[in-house]
């Protein structure tokens, strides 16, 4: 009797045991059905999650487990907006973490193009490569570290997930050395990727120091100029305001490895109108050393350009000039204008006044055919801070909306063929 | 003179003339080798170290050699070198070196032609030709810079006045190579 109790005792047992099993079974194929409602980036998290616990957190576990796909950018605000796109392309931010926490910044413009950093711990001040300086590296996980003031340009964003996958593989690798599984795990792992090098690298330039032997002095008389002198007299010519290099600012240079462009970012003071202003230059030289295209940004307050709409809010204006350089004639006489006896200038009247040349004034010709000009007014800022923030923008070559501050207006200067008759209209959408 | 005093003139005087014709049959001393860091390039030997100066460049060059004077009449020639530089791109390089031009170190600038062509010693090199002044005070000459995959570039330039020959650009520049 007694034994027939406890078969039977078993079998309920085990009947119940079976039924907990195909129980929990169930639940777990509903939670993976459940799984594919989430969106996919979830998904690979959970499964990430689920095989790290059963890999005892040694296993590579596939995905990066980051979300790199939503990279969309709303279209600009206005059409002048999106002119400005071609010099300083607007970019969306986002900054994300790995599993391990290592911030992966992504700056994503509306062509696809990417930039990525990597980690978000100060960083030294760039390199003065000319004076012997080494680029400092950083580590950005322990036992990965990548050179000092760098990033990682990415056309159309390809070789993202490349990237990312491998700062995630040098993390893992740290990790796996440090458990007591590490030799087991390292003789069965060997697979992982390297973190590429980066394609933006930035260093410091001492615009002072002559490099190359100076030009001997000139024992002759030098011929007074003429109207008729093909070059461009240097300095202040009208009263529209100038701009000229400040060489007692170091400059930065900025190597792209991608299209092996080197950009170099000055900062520039002067006036406008009789009013103080600064500025920021940028010239991009191909590997030849050949001008490929100057980007102008000019900070003041007040009226930027004639014609401007006045607004009632105070607050200061940065005007983004942007200049192409596309035939070896305008090569030369960009050149030429850049690379003077002097310090740089940057003749206003024609870019920002839109005085009509003079016939025999190639270089203001060729600017005010060439120069497309947007003008960005902000409400109640310093115009100290909006330069900073300018110069910033230049050096990176990417610009953002600015949080928290009120974009007044927004104006336009498109060039004309003949460099005549250029007027400055406000584009309505970005007027708050 | 006896027939002995004759010949020992004459013995002499064979010496002396097979000493001067070997000597001067040894290798003339047209250039000297210049070691630069891991560069090395040779140098007419007409040509003299010289501290720096802002009339021979910058106090930044490792290396630094002059022919002539710059305000001289003619015959200028001054040959730049180092190999310090950190990078592995010519490309940085060249707008490295350009770049004092927007403080007027570079008036009237005009970058020439440029050629790649690989480095003996490994990596490749990059020559600029390239030319600053004003008539008749105009400095022209080669800017070569040299990169490989271990840093650090070297940078090699050789500029002089009108009379700068491409002999003397091609006994710097074709000789230059990688020691180490």
């Amino acid at each position: 009797m007694a034994n027939r109790r406890r078969a039977v005792e078993r079998a309920t047992f085990r009947r119940k045991a079976t039924d907990r099993v195909v129980a929990g079974v169930l639940v777990l194929v509903g939670l993976s059905g459940l799984m594919s409602v989430l969106p996919g980036h979830s998904q690979r998290a959970v499964s990430y999650a689920g095989c790290r616990v059963v890999t005892l957190g040694l296993g590579t576990c596939g995905a990066p487990g980051l979300d790199l796909s939503d990279t969309s950018l709303a279209p600009a605000r206005c059409p002048t907006l999106a002119t400005l796109d071609a010099a300083l392309p607007e970019v969306r931010v986002r900054q994300l973490s790995t599993a391990r926490g290592l911030p992966v910044v992504i700056s994503t413009a509306r062509s696809g193009d990417v930039v990525v950093q990597l980690g978000d711990a100060p960083q030294p001040a760039p390199p003065t490569l000319l004076d012997g300086a080494t680029r400092p590296r950083r580590p950005i996980v322990p036992g990965v570290d990548v050179p000092a003031q760098a990033e990682w340009y990415l056309p159309r964003g390809q070789g993202l997930d490349e990237l990312v996958g491998a700062v995630q593989d040098g993390e893992h690798e740290v990790a796996q050395n440090r458990s007591a599984l590490a030799l087991l795990a390292g003789g069965l792992d060997r697979d992982e990727r390297t973190v590429p090098p980066p394609t933006l690298l930035t260093s410091t330039v001492d615009l002072r120091e002559q490099l190359l032997p100076q030009v001997p002095a000139r024992t002759d008389p030098v011929p007074p100029r003429t109207t008729t002198t093909p070059t461009r007299p240097r300095g202040p010519v009208r009263s529209g305001g100038v701009l000229t290099v400040r060489p007692d600012v170091p400059a930065r240079l900025v190597f792209n490895r991608v299209s092996r462009t080197s950009t170099l970012v000055a900062t520039l003071g002067g006036t406008i109108g009789g009013r103080p202003a600064t500025g920021t230059l940028r010239v991009e030289r191909d590997p030849s050393g050949n001008v490929l295209e100057v980007l102008l940004a000019v900070v003041t307050q007040g009226q930027v350009v004639p014609g401007e709409p006045r607004t009632s809010l105070p607050g200061p204006a940065v005007a983004y000039v942007r200049v192409p350089v596309r035939t070896p004639a305008e090569r030369e006489l960009v050149g030429t204008w850049l690379a003077g006896p002097s310090a740089a200038t940057v003749p206003l009247d024609e870019l920002l006044g839109l005085a009509t040349p003079s016939a025999d004034d190639q270089l203001a010709s060729f600017l005010s055919r060439a120069a497309t000009v947007t003008v960005l007014r902000y409400a109640f800022v310093d115009p100290a801070a909006l330069q900073d923030r300018v110069t910033t923008e230049l050096v990176e070559g990417r610009r953002q909306e600015w949080d928290g501050i009120r974009l007044v207006e927004v104006v336009g200067v498109a060039p004309t063929p003949t460099g005549a008759g250029r007027v400055a209209v406000s584009d309505p959408p970005c007027r708050t | 003179m006896t027939r002995t005093t004759r010949r020992g003139f004459l013995a002499l005087g064979l010496v002396s003339a097979a000493g001067l014709a070997l000597a001067g049959s040894a290798e003339p001393a047209l250039a000297a080798a210049v070691t630069v860091g891991g560069l090395q390039f040779d140098v007419p030997d007409d040509l003299r170290p010289a501290a720096a100066g802002a009339e021979l460049g910058g106090g930044t060059w490792q290396w630094r050699g002059v022919r002539g004077t710059p305000a001289g009449a003619a015959g200028f020639m001054v040959v730049l070198a180092r190999a310090d530089l950190d990078s592995t791109d010519g490309g940085e390089v060249v707008g490295l070196m350009l770049a004092d031009g927007l403080d007027g170190h570079l008036p009237g600038l005009v970058v020439g032609s440029r050629r790649s062509r690989s480095m003996p010693g490994g990596g490749e090199q990059l020559r600029l030709d390239l030319t600053y002044g004003s008539a008749p005070r105009t400095l022209r000459g080669t800017l070569l810079v040299a990169t490989r995959e271990d840093r650090p570039a070297a940078v090699l330039a050789v500029l002089g006045d009108d009379t700068l020959t491409a002999g003397d650009l091609a006994t710097v520049l074709d000789s230059a190579r990688w020691a180490s």
